[in-house]
């Protein structure tokens, strides 16, 4: 049977109210469904990043003095111990479409290689070598004014080249970017790594300490040295041991970035707990308005047959009516899920995670979720057919 | 159509129920044959039977000369398709379909008919059973009378040379029951074998044979006319 034969049989027949309920039913599990699923997926791609985010290790440590450092030095499980003056320099430049004000571009040295897989290009190899982010954003980036449209491929900034201009001796240096590095959280959007030795080029071991104004108005500040330490602990289980040990010892440590992992882990299992719910739930749900929807219609089945529709073709006639209501059933609730995503990713979860963390849309998970349902509704229907079709036949008669 | 000693028997929870008992007919074409008797007898079960959508315990069913009782589910489909047509009590129209559509339902999987030839050949049955004008009606826009002849001209969709109607005037008034009788005597003045099951006397009339079932049993065969 051609399809336009088959469409001009169950067109009139998809806004019945058996279809329709189920449509809607099938709509809102859909879009249950999809919501945990970008939870969850959005958590697990959260947990995993940040594992290769060393921000989360790191510790400062006030003002250690020589003893202190020579202990710290002798540690386990420390990667990075410097001065905090190699954490990062902020810097003026409009080489990246918009002007200085509205760019926000810091540089950092690379103290371990490690800390940039390099996904294109090349690692820093000469002094002037420039690594940036494969997802670069060197501009003004909180919770309200990020925008995707500005995002830069860093893939294409290689063999660029970039002057920058140093407020320690006023002269500019001109950097080339030779490769990109992996970066997924966005508080790594917008800074590029150099070597140690280009980083003292613009790095300061003095800091500002606070601004005054004098009787006539003039603003004075004081400077300090910096005397604060940054240390980065290997791994994320051993940064809590570090901390004791150093406690112990009498060496101040604060961290450097606070992640709450219980809100995540309790976020992660809830929408575990509600999906695998609606997952049966829905199991039951679907298989009672497919069966209802053939019982109901087993006097419709007997008038085909009467007519010589055979079996194959009144179960595909069924199925394909089937199939159009799930995918209208997935257009509704991704029609529903876009407004809700817009909400839960920019209100909801940019304020619950601190780094404004970008919320993928796993379209591919949708489709096979989908499709698993189809395939699910299908299979329902094929049993519940086989088993009626013959019923069908005596429902139209007298005497039935 | 040929039936040769057919049975058949319904197990229900409790009991055991002969429904057709060693039946036997021959129903010719060009006659309109009635069936008649009470509440039980086995009329819905015989023209179930000849038409193919129940099975019979035992016995033959010959239709053009050919035993169709162990052919497959899709070869008695296509039996039904060319050779039978159906007329029920409660007239089984697709609801959502208008006149002509329903009328072109049982076209749609007859590869004789072309796709261009469906919409004029619906169009000349509705005419012919006097609704030329309604054919854009969906059913429940019709009488009862009028639905039924929609179920007529879809029921000749396909040149069925049977007609098996089970109780086609059950819910119509006697005008309208006069109508169809009528009708359904012309169709087999035309060649057709036209059987129909009813309690009402009216189709002696038109019949041109009437048999009589009792407790699964052929008990009389008159000829009427």
């Amino acid at each position: 049977m051609k399809l336009s034969d088959q469409l001009f049989i169950i067109k009139n027949k998809l806004l019945k109210k058996d279809n329709f309920l189920l449509m809607l039913v099938l709509s809102f599990i859909l879009l249950i469904v999809f919501i945990c699923i970008t939870i969850l997926n959005f958590v697990i791609q959260y947990m995993e990043d940040i594992k290769d985010y060393k921000e989360t290790r790191t510790l400062i440590v006030y003002n250690p003095s020589i003893d202190d450092i020579k202990i710290i030095d002798n540690m386990e499980h420390i990667d990075i111990f410097v001065n905090k003056k190699y954490d990062f320099v902020s810097l003026e430049t409009d080489a990246f479409g918009k002007s200085s004000n509205e760019t926000d571009f810091t540089i950092r040295p690379l103290l371990n290689k490690k800390y940039a897989k390099i996904v294109m290009g090349k690692q820093l190899e000469n002094r002037k070598d420039m690594i940036c982010p494969i997802k670069f954003y060197p501009y003004g980036s909180t919770d309200n004014n990020y925008n995707k449209s500005d995002l830069i491929n860093g893939k294409k900034l290689i063999g660029k080249s970039l002057s920058l201009k140093s407020s320690l001796d006023n002269k500019i240096y001109n950097f080339n970017i030779v490769g990109s590095f992996k970066n997924n959280v966005l508080d790594e959007m917008n800074y590029c790594y150099v070597s140690v030795e280009d980083f003292d080029l613009f790095a300061s071991d003095i800091e500002e300490n606070g601004c005054y104004e004098d009787i006539n108005g003039v603003e004075i500040c004081d400077y300090q040295k910096i005397d604060d330490y940054l240390l980065v602990v290997d791994e994320e289980k051993y940064v809590e041991n570090v901390r004791k040990e150093l406690e112990n010892k009498k060496i101040a440590t604060d961290y450097s970035v606070t992640i709450s992992f219980d809100e995540i882990r309790t976020i992660f299992a809830y929408s575990f707990f509600i999906l695998t719910f609606v997952l049966i739930l829905s199991v039951f749900i679907i298989y009672y308005y497919v069966k209802k929807k053939i019982i109901s219609s087993l006097e419709y089945f007997g008038m085909l047959k009467s007519i010589g529709y055979d079996d194959a073709i009144i179960t595909k006639l069924e199925r394909d009516e089937l199939v159009i209501i799930s995918i209208i059933g997935f257009i509704i609730s991704m029609t529903m899920y876009i407004p809700l995503y817009i909400y839960v990713s920019h209100k909801f979860l940019s304020e619950l995670f601190f780094m404004n963390y970008m919320i993928e849309i796993p379209i591919v998970l949708f489709i096979i979720m989908t499709l698993i349902y189809l395939m699910f509704i299908i299979s329902i229907n094929r049993l519940a057919m086989k088993s009626r079709l013959k019923l069908s036949s005596s429902e139209i008669f007298n005497g039935k | 159509m040929e039936l040769k000693n057919i049975s058949k028997v319904y197990h229900t929870k409790k009991e055991k129920v002969e429904a057709l008992k060693d039946f036997s007919y021959k129903f010719d074409d060009g006659k309109l044959i009635a069936i008649m008797g009470h509440s039980g007898s086995g009329k819905s079960t015989l023209i179930k039977i000849m038409g193919l959508m129940d099975t019979c315990d035992e016995g033959k069913i010959i239709i053009d000369d050919k035993v169709v009782n162990d052919l497959s589910e899709k070869e008695l489909a296509d039996i039904r398709m060319n050779n039978i047509g159906f007329v029920f009590q409660d007239y089984y129209l697709d609801i959502d379909l208008k006149a002509i559509d329903n009328v072109i339902l049982p076209m749609i999987i007859n590869d004789n008919i072309s796709r261009s030839d469906r919409k004029k050949k619906a169009e000349y049955l509705l005419k012919f059973v006097g609704l030329d004008k309604r054919i854009n009606h969906y059913p429940k826009e019709l009488s009862g009378g009028e639905q039924q002849r929609v179920a007529i001209a879809r029921c000749l969709a396909n040149d069925p040379n049977i007609i098996l109607c089970d109780e086609p005037t059950g819910n119509l008034d006697e005008d309208n029951e006069e109508t169809i009788f009528k009708m359904l005597s012309d169709l087999s003045k035309k060649g057709k074998c036209v059987v129909v099951v009813s309690h009402s006397n009216e189709i002696k009339k038109y019949a041109d044979e009437v048999i009589y079932l009792k407790g699964g049993k052929l008990v009389k065969n008159n000829e009427t006319k």
